[in-house]
Order: C-alpha cells, then sequence, then structure tokens
C-alpha cells in the first residue's frame, strides 16, 4: 500500500470513529448554565463606574495636595498581616500564598460562587494548581521486582592452592592464579572457595540484573560484556589480593576501543562504571630481559616481588638510572632504586645485589656483556604473548577456534570482585559525523502520579542502556541521552504480587510525549518471557529500522 | 427548551461530529478535547443572538474552537500533564486494531507544528473544503495547500520513520 493510500485509509477511520462525547452531554452542560456575564448587568456596571470615579478623585486630590513622596497605586496594604508589598508581582504572589492556606473544600465552593457550573471541570482543573500539596502513598515494589526477576549466578567449586581456568555457560573464560583470594582478616586464602559467576552478552541478561551502561558521571556507554564474580569461603566474602587479578577472556573477539569498568550499586540499585586505567595490563612483576642469569633472576623476583597496578603507574613516571660497564662502552642495564622505602626499593636493591653476586661468582670473574641486566616492571604474561603472538597467528588459519582460544592469554585484568563492564564511549553516530560529537538531551516519560516504576531505555543500535527509578513526582527523566537513536522504552513495575508492563520504541532525536498505559501480568514466568520476546533479537532489530 | 437553544441545537447537532473530532485531534487528551468543546459550545451560545446569518454559523462555531486552541497551545506552555493515579485504570483497554490506528494518527498529529495541524484536521477530519479554509483562516488558498500539502508529508514520514542507511 502507497504512503498517501495508508495516510487516506487512517482519516477514513478516524471520520468513521465514533465520537469520544456525546452531543446531548455538551449541549447539557453547556446551554443550561450559562448565565449573562456578570460585567454586563447594570448592578455591575454601577459598581465599575462608581469605583473608577472614586479612583479618578483620589489622584487630583494627591496632586493638588503636591504629594509626590509616595506615587498613586505604589503600595497596597493587605488585610490579614497589613505587610507592604512593592510590586505587582508581589501581589501575585502574595494572593496565591493567601490561596494555598485554604482548604480544598473553600476552594470548590468559591469556584461554584464565581463561576458558572459548565466550566466546572476546567476550574477544578485551574483551582488544583493552589490546592496544599497531598502526599500521595507510593506503590509499587521495585526492589522486590528486582531481586524476582535476577537471574541465578553460576556456581563453581576452585582450589586456592592451585592455578585454575574456569570456562562459564556462555563461553567467558575466568583466569585465576594460585592464593590469589585473601579473607576480611588479609589472610591468603588457601583450599577450597567457591565461585559465584554471571555473565550478561543481551539485553535480555542486562534487564534481569538491572544493569546499565552509564558511568560514574552519567554519560552512557557502549558495552561488550558484564561479568559477576564474587569468590565466598564459608561465610567470608573473598577479595583479591595486592599483586593479583582475576583475568577475563570473553566468549567473542573483543573491539580493541572497549576497557575494563568496575561497577558500584547505590541505595537505589543504580549501578554506576568506573573505569579502570590499567584494565587491559596484568599486575607487574620485575623483570630482566637479557644476560645469562635473566631467568633465574625473573623466577626469583615474579615469585617473591608482585606489584599492585597503582606502583607500576607511580613506577612508570620516575625516572630510571643506567649502568656501564668499566670501559663505559656498554650500557649494563637500568634501575629504578632511588624511590621511597617500600617493595619496590627492596626489590630493587635485591635485584642489584643479586646480579652483581652472580658476576662476581662467574667463572671469568668479570662483569662481561653476558650478565648484563634491565630492571624492568612488566605484565607476567606480556612477554610470553609477544613471544607467543606469531605463532598464535600463523596456527590461527588451519586450527579450530575453539582450540585457538584455548591457547589464548586473558584480555582483561580485575583486581577487584563484584560487577565488571567491558565498555568504551560509544562511537558517533553516523548522522552527527560531520559535528565530531553526538548532541545529546534529557528524555521524560509522563507516568501516574504516586506509582513507582522502573524505567529502562535501551539503545540497540550503540549497546548502550539507561535506567531511571522515578520519585513521586510522576515523572520518568533518563540523562544525557544521544540524539538520533533508535530506542526501546521499558516501564516495569511491581503492585500486589501482579507485574505492570509497558514497552515502546521510540527515536530519541523528535521525542514526542508517553502517555504509560500499562499491560498486567500474574505470572513471573510469564513476565520473564513477556521481558524475553521485548528485547530478543526481532524486537531490537523492529526498533533500529 | 427555549426558541434560543431550540435553535442553536438545531444548528449544532449536525457539526458536533466535526466539531469533536477536531477538538481532539488538536489536543490530542479526551479530558482537554471536552473542555475545549465544552467551551466553545458555551462561548458560541453566549453570543448567538449576534449571529445574523446562520448559514454562517459553521465558520463561527469552528473560528472560536481556534482562537481558544491557540489559547490554551499558549497557556500549556508552562503545565505538563500529570495521568490518574488509580493503577487498575491504567491497564490499557483491548481496543481494536483500528482504534490503535486512529490513536496513533492522533498522536502523529499532535506532532505537526500549529497551522499544519489546524489546517490538516480540518481538511482531513473536519470536511471543509480548501476554500472554505481558506476564508475561516483568513489565508490564501495557494498558502492553505502548501500547509496540507507539507502536513501530509510530515504525517506520512512520523508514521512510517525512513530508515537511515549506512554508507
Amino acid at each position: 500500500m502507497k504512503n498517501e493510500d495508508f495516510l487516506d485509509d487512517l482519516f477514513k477511520k478516524a471520520r468513521k470513529a465514533p465520537d469520544f462525547v456525546p452531543p446531548g452531554e455538551i449541549l447539557e452542560t453547556s446551554l443550561k448554565n450559562v448565565r449573562q456575564h456578570p460585567l454586563k448587568t447594570v448592578a455591575a456596571k454601577l459598581i465599575i463606574g462608581l469605583t473608577a470615579l472614586a479612583a479618578l478623585l483620589l489622584i487630583s486630590t494627591r496632586l493638588l495636595n503636591n504629594d509626590h513622596s509616595k506615587p498613586v497605586g505604589d503600595t497596597v496594604q493587605t488585610h490579614d498581616s497589613g505587610k507592604s508589598l512593592q510590586t505587582p508581582e508581589d501581589l501575585m504572589v502574595s494572593t496565591m500564598e493567601k490561596k494555598n492556606t485554604h482548604s480544598v473544600d473553600s476552594f470548590q465552593s468559591e469556584n461554584t460562587f464565581n463561576s458558572s457550573t459548565w466550566r466546572t471541570s476546567v476550574n477544578e482543573q485551574r483551582s488544583s494548581m493552589y490546592r496544599p500539596q497531598v502526599t500521595i502513598p507510593l506503590t509499587g515494589d521495585i526492589k522486590k521486582l528486582m531481586l524476582m526477576q535476577q537471574a541465578p549466578s553460576q556456581e563453581f567449586t576452585i582450589n586456592c592452592s592451585r592455578d585454575t581456568i574456569l570456562t562459564a555457560a556462555s563461553g567467558t573464560k575466568f583466569h585465576i592464579e594460585s592464593q590469589t583470594f585473601k579473607n576480611p582478616s588479609g589472610k591468603t586464602v588457601t583450599g577450597p572457595a567457591s565461585l559465584q559467576v554471571k555473565e550478561c552478552y543481551d539485553h535480555f541478561s542486562f534487564a534481569r540484573e538491572n544493569l546499565s551502561t552509564a558511568d560514574d558521571s552519567g554519560s552512557l556507554l557502549e558495552t561488550g560484556g558484564m561479568y559477576y564474580i564474587n569468590a565466598l569461603q564459608g561465610a567470608d566474602t573473598l577479595s583479591i589480593r595486592p599483586g593479583y587479578e582475576v583475568g577475563i577472556t570473553p566468549n567473542y573477539e573483543v573491539p580493541e576501543r572497549m576497557d575494563l569498568y568496575y561497577g558500584q550499586r547505590d541505595s537505589n540499585e543504580h549501578i554506576a562504571w568506573e573505569k579502570d586505567p590499567l584494565g587491559k595490563t596484568e599486575c607487574p612483576v620485575f623483570i630482566s630481559t637479557g644476560g645469562k642469569y635473566s631467568r633465574i633472576m625473573n623466577h626469583y623476583f615474579s615469585k617473591n616481588y608482585k606489584l599492585d597496578k597503582a606502583t607500576m603507574l607511580g613506577l612508570r613516571d620516575t625516572q630510571w638510572t643506567s649502568h656501564f660497564t668499566s670501559d663505559m662502552r656498554k650500557v649494563l642495564g637500568h634501575t629504578n632504586c632511588d624511590l621511597k622505602p617500600g617493595l619496590v626499593k627492596n626489590a630493587c636493591e635485591k635485584f642489584t645485589q643479586l646480579s652483581h653476586e652472580m658476576a662476581l661468582s662467574d667463572t671469568f670473574n668479570v662483569i662481561s656483556r653476558f650478565t648484563e641486566f634491565t630492571f624492568q616492571c612488566m605484565g607476567r604474561n606480556r612477554a610470553a604473548f609477544y613471544a607467543l603472538k606469531p605463532l598464535l597467528d600463523s596456527v590461527r588459519t588451519y586450527i579450530p577456534e575453539s582450540d585457538y582460544r584455548n591457547v589464548q592469554i586473558p584480555l582483561f585484568f580485575a583486581i577487584n570482585t563484584g560487577w565488571l563492564n567491558l565498555d568504551c564511549p560509544p562511537t558517533l553516530n553516523i548522522r552527527y559525523k560531520k559535528r565530531h560529537i553526538t548532541p545529546k538531551q534529557d528524555v521524560t516519560i509522563h507516568i501516574p502520579e504516586g506509582m513507582r516504576v522502573n524505567g529502562t531505555l535501551y539503545l540497540p543500535e550503540q549497546n548502550s542502556v539507561a535506567r531511571s527509578v522515578n520519585n513521586e513526582s510522576g515523572r520518568l527523566t533518563f540523562r544525557s541521552i544521544p540524539k538520533g537513536q533508535k530506542a526501546i522504552l521499558l516501564v516495569t513495575s511491581l503492585i500486589d504480587e501482579q507485574f505492570y508492563v509497558f514497552r515502546k520504541e521510540m527515536d530519541t532525536e523528535d521525542m514526542m510525549p508517553v502517555q504509560v498505559k500499562f499491560d498486567k501480568i500474574q505470572e513471573l514466568e510469564a513476565y520473564l518471557a513477556w521481558l524475553r520476546n521485548a528485547l530478543t533479537a526481532e524486537g531490537m532489530a523492529s526498533a533500529t529500522k | 427548551l427555549s426558541n434560543k437553544q431550540q435553535e442553536f441545537t438545531a444548528l449544532y447537532l449536525p457539526l458536533h461530529p466535526q466539531l469533536a473530532r477536531y477538538c481532539k485531534a488538536l489536543v490530542n487528551d479526551t479530558d482537554d478535547a471536552k473542555d475545549l468543546l465544552s467551551d466553545t459550545v458555551s462561548i458560541a451560545y453566549q453570543q448567538f443572538e449576534a449571529i445574523r446569518d446562520h448559514s454562517a454559523f459553521k465558520y463561527y462555531l469552528f473560528g472560536i474552537a481556534i482562537r481558544l486552541f491557540r489559547k490554551k497551545l499558549s497557556r500549556s506552555k508552562t503545565f505538563i500533564s500529570i495521568h490518574s493515579p488509580v493503577a487498575e485504570t491504567l491497564v490499557s483497554s483491548s481496543a481494536s486494531d483500528a482504534q490503535s490506528d486512529v490513536g496513533h494518527l492522533y498522536q502523529a498529529i499532535d506532532r505537526l507544528n500549529p497551522h499544519q495541524k489546524e489546517i490538516v484536521v480540518l481538511f482531513e477530519l473536519s470536511g471543509f473544503s480548501l476554500n472554505e479554509i481558506a476564508e475561516l483562516k483568513n489565508m490564501n488558498l495557494s498558502t492553505v495547500k502548501t500547509h496540507l500539502s507539507r502536513g501530509r508529508q510530515e504525517l506520512i514520514r512520523i508514521l512510517n520513520p525512513r530508515k537511515e542507511t549506512i554508507h
């Protein structure tokens, strides 16, 4: 059907649709109660004339007395308090305040007295502006809804005394080195521990876990997958020791622009993501890159001296010392011992001592080119990665993808447990490529007053999720939403064990007011099925069309 | 009923469906539309005696509705609409497809600019001819045609959003 025909068909339907209000109702309310305008009555005309005359007399009297200190009409005395008002705006505010002190009943009676009843609906609407604020009890249990819709976590038992690689249900790999965890008292954990894991790659799983992709400044990010890791030993929640990390290999090839973020939930169950600047970097170790004793020294230092990422950041910008042979013709290596006392300084001094001892105990008893050393901090597997990468690239063409993934090293290294996210700032929308910045706007949805709902805006084009929980104001606001995106709005609530759901596809470029009308679902299974359907590939695809 | 009321009712009843559709399409809210309709009829009835030519009653009635709508538009910029709090009434009624189509149409009309909206609604829903609209709105005929054409194109665009292609 052509567009013009489609439109004509719609107009035809609209013309045939029954009237939204019968003519009898309108005529009854309009004709019966229309009275003559009060200003047209003789009495009213008389009052107006007398008032104008009195005002004229007052002005002329003041002019004759040359009283210019108080201009006419400048000051008005109110009846109740005698407070002076200086401007018409003050007078208006005072009148409104005075009206606010009235009860609802008195206003209704006032309206009835002053106006005809045919305008009742209009007057009720207007007088509602002056009614005292009434606290409406909030309905809708959002926290319970969030708990009910959460997916169960995958449970694994690991031996903390051994290196472990876990493969979760969706194929994500978690690399855990031995003795990675510590208990709340700070003691290194050995023996069995329980590991809870969740993997979220699609919008349905984001919805079940109430996840959004806003960073701590409120800007929306583009996600490449979210994970939850929690380690337990008995009743103790375990944390990762300094200098250790949990390696993560996602189940797909992650774009280079993605970084690792850590999530923090607030009291409203909002999650804010904070970037780990070294999320792609392993915890560093001291390493020497040359000389005949390098392997022994590397082993010694990687085992006994572990650095956390923050220390590595501190080392990066400090001054390194170069060491030369006795004839000053060759660089032996670099050290960085000029630091405040601590692990790095100790390691540095130990390194220098060992290298000299080994050189002195050498058969030739001289510091030869074979004993050159370089004192550096590197990721444990980085050297192995660079050594293996050409090999991996060469074999990738003829070995199965699953086997290739097995030999891959982790891509992201988390130093905290909890919610993790592979995120990046969204790429520029094609519509705004020339402007080099995507314009943003706040999106407000009007919802029933007094109802507490959970609103989520899914942007499938850039794989972002914005969440908002309303207050009692009857509005739901999503902050800093990029323009020019197709979006899916889901609004849900739980009232009296029944699920209230609303779904709408919209365009953030040209927002129109949304009137939320809920469907009601009785069972949790049916609600989850609705959620899945609302966010399936077909549903998302229709939104991006 | 008095003679005035009988006379007014006789003239009003045939025009009620057109005027009701017009008010509904302009404000896209049943309560607001009822208010607009009620105000229009009340004002028309109050000043009914001033009409000399009853054949111009249609223009007279729609002229009042247009002026009231513009007043309402300027007022409504400062207010937001808040809906009923009763949860039970929030469940959407099982509206037929035709009604939901009409609802979408009204929503789309609501997004037109005021001039286009008035002209599209007068022509398509209230059954005015182009000449009548030009006379009612005191506009050139070609201007009315232009507004109508652009309004229809805009409606088609809103109801069938074009796909973005990435080159």
